[in-house]
């Protein structure tokens, strides 16, 4: 994990995203504890409560789970969820944007998707 | 923690002017000021090592002069040294446990080996930044509910300035109480801090929590000519050029009304960049 | 208020000081000439008294009740950092003086009664000598001459220490150039003061003779005759006097202490 203090987005919302990444990429495995707020508190210098707020935002999506006294565990569903979510991400952020940036540029469908064609191929 | 109008002066030169302030329970506060604000003055003011020209501090609804009870419960770690030079590690801890009863020997044996720290040495063989370390040890094994921390990296090497913030995180988890970290170094505690208190020319300039503080500062970045026509009329606290590149740095809400040319972008800023903008303002003043 | 444990913390650093005291002074009374009479070769010499001489817990205890009286500013320092007030600080340390006074002069006595066997000379030069002999007629009963004898020889301790606190808590407010200004100055100017009063002419020798008389009167004298004594209760009422001025003093100046100076 790291985490960007000079970044303009809130400090908890970065503990979310990244430990959102985390379980996405298999860091955090389904049904596995995550670290607790005070160690992710004291390695990353973090006030607890800022964690606290940024792993409420996990509950709240139904990534992890509370478990009374013992910590917070990763979902069942957890790696599903964020795929959707990413997927539905990538349409607002990605798509939208590009073919607005298209259109500036003069760009219609059928050149997009020759581009994208050739991405696929360098990629 | 109640302060009512604070105000301090040598001879005829006023220090602190009217600070009044009230610290909440178990938090966090970055006490941010250029050097000579009168930042150790205030905690100095707090603890009743020196007494304030007019004003009040109250501690638990105790006035905090020459009253044990009120001063038990709080702890000031001073740039300067208050301990006996020939008292060594560990009877400093006993003393310190002798009036601040709870104090955490486990821990602090725990810290002096994490930070190599000999507890047989004489306080006054120790080097500046074992003796920042040493002040830094008891003020988180004190069991009080105000710490103050006035410069407590100072002197320490970048590892142990970490381990330093680590432990005082840690305990802070453990045992939730409010902290007044005084510091220059800025990016240290911007992760830690939930409240501001910012001190300019003498005067409380800030009390408000780090988020909304953030929340209501921006950088607007573009030409010269279309920044300041976007920022005309907003709270401009200071600015960068590179050319014809200006960033304006605007405290306060920006007029939703004005539209945002394509050429001009807002960003967020963090609480380093706020802090030099808005300190700075006083200085262009002065050279005016 | 945590005067007991301020109290308890100041005590330990009191004996703590009484203790290394009696170390140096033992050195520099007992050893130093034991070892420079082996050296020129007159151990035969020496005897009893020279190994236990009276009086040396009185020299102990009066240094170090000077030392431990008049630094303020290092304790200060260290109870304040420890959440201690001024006032808890005044009251712990003249509860110690007071303290020290009592049972560092009891020992002291019940010492010099002790080596009494191995002193051919007793008890001369020592304070309660030289007070039984000033005070000593005063009663018929001799227990009660002891007693008082004993009383103001603990008064004159505290006297003493009254007047380095006085003095401490005045110097613990400067800072360390001021204080030795004042050490060395102050001294100075009391000196020549004391010469042009001495030389100004017959009118100030007059009130010097008045200076002079209230002397003799703290000290006891009754102004009949000198036959049945010098009458304790005098230098009792002025030294209880003069020790509550100046612990009062020592209260007001106290109260100003701060840090940074």
């Amino acid at each position: 994990m790291q985490f960007n203090f000079d970044s303009s987005e809130p400090l908890y919302l970065q503990v979310a995203e990244q430990i959102e990444n985390a379980i996405f990429l298999g860091s955090f495995a389904t049904g596995e504890q995550i670290p607790s707020t005070t160690e992710i508190s004291r390695d990353f210098q973090i006030n607890p409560a800022t964690v606290l707020k940024g792993m409420n935002i996990l509950v709240a999506d139904g990534l992890i789970q509370k478990k009374r006294g013992r910590g917070m565990f990763v979902l069942e569903d957890a790696q599903e969820k964020i795929r959707t979510k990413r997927k539905n991400e990538f349409f607002q952020d990605y798509i939208l944007n590009m073919i607005v940036e298209a259109k500036n540029l003069g760009l219609d469908e059928n050149a997009i998707i020759s581009l994208v064609e050739r991405g696929f191929e360098e990629g | 923690m109640v302060l009512n109008q604070i105000s301090k002066k040598y001879g005829k030169q006023e220090v602190l002017t009217d600070i009044s302030l009230k610290l909440k329970p178990n938090t966090i506060y970055g006490l941010l000021g250029r050097n000579g604000a009168g930042k150790s003055t205030l905690l100095n003011i707090l603890t009743n090592r020196i007494p304030a020209t007019s004003g009040k501090v109250l501690i638990d609804g105790q006035p905090n002069l020459n009253n044990d009870d009120a001063l038990g419960k709080i702890y000031l770690m001073s740039e300067p040294n208050l301990y006996l030079t020939r008292a060594k590690v560990f009877q400093i801890f006993r003393e310190t446990a002798n009036f601040y009863t709870g104090f955490d020997f486990e821990l602090a044996h725990q810290l002096t080996n994490k930070f190599g720290l000999n507890e047989s040495l004489r306080f006054g063989k120790l080097s500046t930044g074992y003796r920042s370390i040493l002040k830094d040890i008891i003020a988180l094994c004190v069991d009080a509910d105000i710490i103050l921390l006035d410069e407590p990296t100072l002197g320490l090497d970048a590892n142990h300035r970490e381990l330093f913030y680590q432990e005082l995180v840690e305990t802070y988890a453990d045992r939730p109480r409010t902290f007044v970290i005084s510091t220059h170094l800025i990016e240290e505690i911007a992760g830690m801090v939930e409240n501001v208190l910012l001190i300019k020319d003498g005067r409380l300039a800030l009390d408000d929590t780090t988020e909304s503080l953030l929340a209501r500062s921006y950088s607007v970045t573009g030409p010269e000519e279309k920044v300041r026509e976007y920022t005309a009329g907003l709270n401009v606290i200071g600015h960068d050029s590179l050319g014809k590149l200006r960033s304006d740095y605007v405290f306060g809400k920006l007029d939703e009304n004005r539209v945002l040319p394509d050429t001009v972008s807002v960003e967020k800023i963090d609480l380093q960049k706020l802090f030099i903008n808005l300190t700075e303002q006083s200085d262009e003043e002065g050279q005016k | 208020m945590k005067l007991k444990k301020a109290f308890q913390y100041q005590l330990a650093s009191g004996a703590k000081l009484l203790g290394w005291t009696l170390v140096w002074v033992a050195v520099a009374i007992v050893i130093i000439p034991f070892i420079t009479a082996a050296l020129t070769g007159r151990l035969g010499s020496l005897n009893g008294e020279d190994f236990l001489p009276s009086g040396i817990l009185e020299i102990a205890l009066m240094a170090c009740l000077v030392f431990y009286s008049a630094s303020t500013y290092d304790s200060f320092q260290l109870m304040i950092q420890n959440g201690i007030g001024r006032n808890t600080y005044f009251y712990s340390k003249t509860l110690v003086i007071g303290t020290l006074a009592l049972v560092g002069n009891l020992v002291s006595v019940l010492y010099n009664l002790l080596v009494m066997p191995f002193n051919t000379s007793y008890g001369q030069g020592t304070a309660t000598a030289v007070l039984e002999g000033f005070y000593y007629n005063f009663f018929s009963n001799n227990i009660l001459n002891d007693v008082m004898s004993f009383i103001l020889l603990v008064l004159l301790t505290i006297c003493i220490s009254a007047t380095f606190t006085f003095v401490g808590s005045i110097l613990s407010l400067f800072e360390r150039r001021t204080q030795i200004a004042l050490i060395i100055g102050v001294p100075i100017i009391l000196i020549i003061a004391l010469i042009v009063v001495g030389n100004v002419g017959e009118e100030t020798s007059l009130k010097l003779t008045w200076i002079a008389k209230v002397l003799l009167w703290i000290a006891g004298e009754s102004g009949n005759s000198g036959t049945e004594g010098l009458n304790p209760f005098h230098p009792l009422f002025s030294g209880i006097l003069y020790s509550v001025i100046l612990f009062g003093g020592t209260y007001f100046f106290n109260l100003k202490l701060k840090t940074p100076r």
